[in-house]
């Protein structure tokens, strides 16, 4: 009874006084408002910065050999008397470790490649699965990456780099010529955009990429000795590497596995990312700040043009509880209210922003439920506590107005 | 002139009085501004600080690196097919004199070699060089020690292993001070590089081994002789890239004594990709700490003008209570305008101070370099301070007109 007496008090107040709970409002909604806002912008930009790293750096992948690096290996023939992994195992290798994206498995050749008369000597030719461009990144300059159907129908074409195009067809559409590698004749679909040179020296531009299936034909492989594993999540490339590791380790007793990431650039990444998750707190700190500010600020001031209406309450018998009851409960509603606005407004601003301006957002928990808390403390902190004192003084002083201190 | 001095005192003693009387709304008005200047201009010089970090970082993959590969690039035949030997040190004198922007430059013989051991050989690629191409190539060592530019000198036969070689030839022990012979000479090795893995295309970068230039020279290690394979080279900024790649080739070709119709016997390679990445991720962090500068400003901006409509309310009635007493309306305007600059005034003075030492504290402490963003600094000043004289003046204007009365009454 007494409860609703209460609340009803309080909407007839925030009714009555509109403009002074109005100006409180608006201070939570803007505080809130700023720091979802900030807050979805830093993280979009945090990720799509650690993508766009991720994308050059391929530090979503590690490749696991059965040979050292450095020897032989490719996962050509058995000549080295080497492990070889079969198909199967690196295939279900998803299923027996969590948090492994795809399984690439690799296979390298170094072949001549002829047109015509002329020829190449000590081409790099890769067997690749569908996946490899998407998880290689490459981009092609013409033409088109294998598709399904070419796969399974076993066609034989080719996507070829840009050297080997510039080579053998100057001044020409290379697409739909042909290149012959051993003894089959494969036309180019497509030609890789250029990859420029590695640090050791290696034109990573003189390549023939042909589908696994093709290059089975072309070599007849019996296992896979080099498999090139992509993880859901980079952070975790290292653990799963080592993970990888052991697991077949485990499988084949007695023999040694060895694992490579780009390891240069997973450094470089996780330095990045460590520089933005501190820019990240500086950004959410500040805007914590100035929205704490104008939230304090504002709910002060709308508490202070109230002291001589609590007098009023008081002359008129109101008890000092009920009065700060009341306060407190119009502080939490409000606060919880305008928070509410305020986080739907900090949503329409980012995107707004965001669309705007070509930045990417991500929207978590964490920024509106301390925005609410915030709200909510300032409120109580900055509200109730003058109301409380107001409250405590004599009707007639708090009735002479706000001018008092 | 002396009445008006004297007027004008007045004024301001009375601005102090009132300051002093309505203490705390005067201070929220105060740390409005100071909160809006010091917080954004704090966000951006970070995020510049920021920005200059992730370039540092980024410089570790060889954003800067220019390589320059010798060899003619016929227009039918892919690269390096034809091999020259007009590549000398004597260009490298050339480029430090003739292009600006240039950090370090280091000549590179670069070359497939044979590392042994007395029981195992690795093929690897064998690079002789100066001690520049190690911070051009972002290499540390992981044991042992680089050489130096004396050991370069004196053509001391002393040999830095990639990780690859190392386990190779080593497996677990400890490689340094152990001999191994590159292509029949011997050298003693002295230092391990930091495992960088696989580069992007899956090459693997540990699979190398490092000689100084004058000892190679020396003992034909190589098949060396005078000429060089490649340049490295680190520039300054990556973004002068294409303009130094200009600067290069005539004074290369000059060097060369290519005729006009001649080709390029050389070729300049960046890192296509790393850079469009850096340019791309440097991008967006600009348009993220405009975006929050515009944000933060927006809601600071919105809040003071809050503050300020909820005290107009009651400097209205205060004004009636001066035009009652005699004030003129220039009395009042003078006054308000007086009280806003002061409130203003100090605000963004505190507000500036703390804006330039808050981003260079916080830089130094976590070990970034500092950097001040004065265009935002000056914007949020000058919005705030805008934002504040306004407020201030309105209410001015407004009561002033108004009939003393009606004021008084409200």
């Amino acid at each position: 009874m007494k409860k609703s007496l209460l609340l009803r008090s309080t909407f007839k107040h925030i009714g009555a006084n509109s403009l002074t709970t109005l100006f409180m409002c608006v201070g939570i909604m803007i505080g809130v408002a700023v720091l979802v806002a900030v807050i979805a912008l830093g993280r979009g930009t945090e990720a799509r910065i650690l993508d766009r790293i991720d994308r050059v750096g391929v530090t979503d992948s590690f490749t696991i050999r059965t040979v050292p690096w450095g020897l032989g290996g490719g996962g050509l023939r058995d000549d080295h008397g080497e492990l070889l992994l079969s198909f199967d195992e690196v295939t279900s290798l998803p299923k027996h470790i969590q948090g492994i994206d795809t399984v690439l498995p690799t296979l390298n050749a170094r072949n001549p490649v002829l047109v015509g008369q002329e020829k190449l000597e000590d081409i790099a030719i890769q067997g690749v699965a569908l996946d490899f461009q998407q998880v290689r990144n490459l981009n092609l300059s013409s033409g088109s990456f294998f598709s399904e159907a070419d796969i399974q129908s076993g066609s034989h074409i080719a996507v070829i780099g840009p050297a080997l195009a510039n080579n053998f067809f100057p001044g020409e559409n290379p697409l739909g010529k042909l290149i012959q590698v051993e003894d089959l004749q494969l036309e180019v679909i497509g030609v890789l955009d250029t990859r420029g040179i590695s640090n050791s020296g290696r034109n990573a531009d003189q390549i023939v990429l042909v589908s696994h299936e093709v290059f089975v034909e072309l070599f007849q492989p019996v296992g896979l000795s080099t498999v090139t594993v992509t993880v859901q999540d980079p952070a975790n490339l290292e653990k799963l590497a080592a993970e990888t590791r052991s697991y077949f380790e485990g499988i084949y007793p007695g023999e040694e596995i060895f694992v490579r990431y780009p390891m240069a650039t997973a450094r470089a990444r996780d330095e990045v990312a460590n520089t933005l998750s501190f820019y990240l707190k500086i950004i959410a700190g500040t805007s914590l700040l100035i929205g704490g500010t104008v939230m304090m600020n504002l709910t002060n001031l709308s508490i202070s043009g109230r002291i001589r209406e609590i007098g009023l309450r008081k002359a008129l018998g109101a008890r000092n509880k009920d009065i700060s009851g009341q306060v407190l409960v119009e502080t939490a509603l409000v606060s919880i209210i305008a928070g509410i606005v305020g986080i739907l407004l900090g949503y329409l601003l980012t995107n707004e922003l965001a669309t705007r301006l070509d930045l990417r957002s991500i929207f978590s928990w964490h920024a509106p439920v301390i925005g609410l808390f915030f709200a909510l403390i300032i409120g109580l902190v900055f509200g109730v506590r003058p109301a409380k004192r107001a409250a405590k003084l004599d009707p007639v002083l708090a009735l002479r107005g706000s001018q008092q201190k | 002139m002396k009445t008006h001095r004297k007027q004008y005192q007045t004024i301001l003693s009375l601005v102090l009085r009132t300051i002093a009387v309505n203490k705390k709304r005067c201070f929220l008005a105060v740390l409005g501004i100071i909160i809006g200047i010091s917080a954004v201009t704090t966000m951006a010089s970070l995020g510049y600080s920021s920005q200059e970090q992730l370039v540092y970082e980024l410089k570790k993959l060889g954003t800067n690196m220019l390589i320059i590969e010798s060899g003619i690039v016929l227009p039918n035949r892919s690269r390096r097919i034809i091999e020259v030997d007009t590549m000398t040190e004597n260009d490298i004198s050339l480029l430090q004199e003739g292009v600006d922007g240039i950090n370090a430059i280091a000549p590179v013989f670069l070359r497939p070699g044979i590392v042994r051991t007395e029981e195992i050989s690795v093929i690897t690629t064998a690079i002789a060089t100066r001690t520049p191409f190690l911070q051009i190539s972002a290499m540390e060592a992981s044991e042992g020690d680089f050489f130096s530019d004396e050991d370069d000198a004196e053509a001391k036969q002393v040999i830095l292993l990639g990780q690859t070689v190392s386990s190779l030839l080593f497996k677990d022990t400890d490689p340094i001070g152990e001999t191994v012979t590159l292509n029949n000479t011997d050298f003693e090795v002295i230092g391990v590089i930091e495992e960088k893995g696989l580069d992007a295309n899956n090459e693997d970068l540990d699979n190398l081994v490092i000689v100084p230039l004058t000892t190679a020279q020396k003992h034909v290690v190589l098949g060396i002789r005078e000429y060089l394979t490649h340049i490295y080279l680190e520039v300054e900024q990556a973004e002068r890239i294409p303009e130094i790649k200009e600067e290069i080739k005539p004074i290369l070709r000059a060097a060369h004594q290519l005729s006009p119709n001649e080709p390029d016997d050389f070729n300049i390679v960046d890192q296509s990709q790393l850079l469009a990445a850096q340019t791309d991720i440097l991008g967006s962090v600009r348009n993220l700490i405009n975006v929050l500068a515009i944000i933060t400003l927006l809601g600071g901006g919105l809040g003071i003008t809050a503050v300020q409509l909820i005290s107009i309310r009651e400097r209205i009635w205060e004004i009636g209570l001066h035009r009652a007493l005699g004030a003129s309306q220039k009395d009042i305007a003078i006054q308000f305008i007086f009280e806003s600059a002061i409130l203003g005034g100090i605000g963004g003075l505190i507000g500036s101070t703390i804006g330039v030492i808050a981003p260079l504290v916080i830089a130094l402490s976590f070990a970034l370099n500092p950097v001040i963003a004065w265009p935002i600094l000056m914007l949020s000043l000058i919005i705030s301070v805008i934002i504040g004289i306004a407020a201030g003046i309105y209410p001015a204007f407004y009561a002033s007109k108004l009939n003393p009365v009606v004021a008084l009454r409200s």
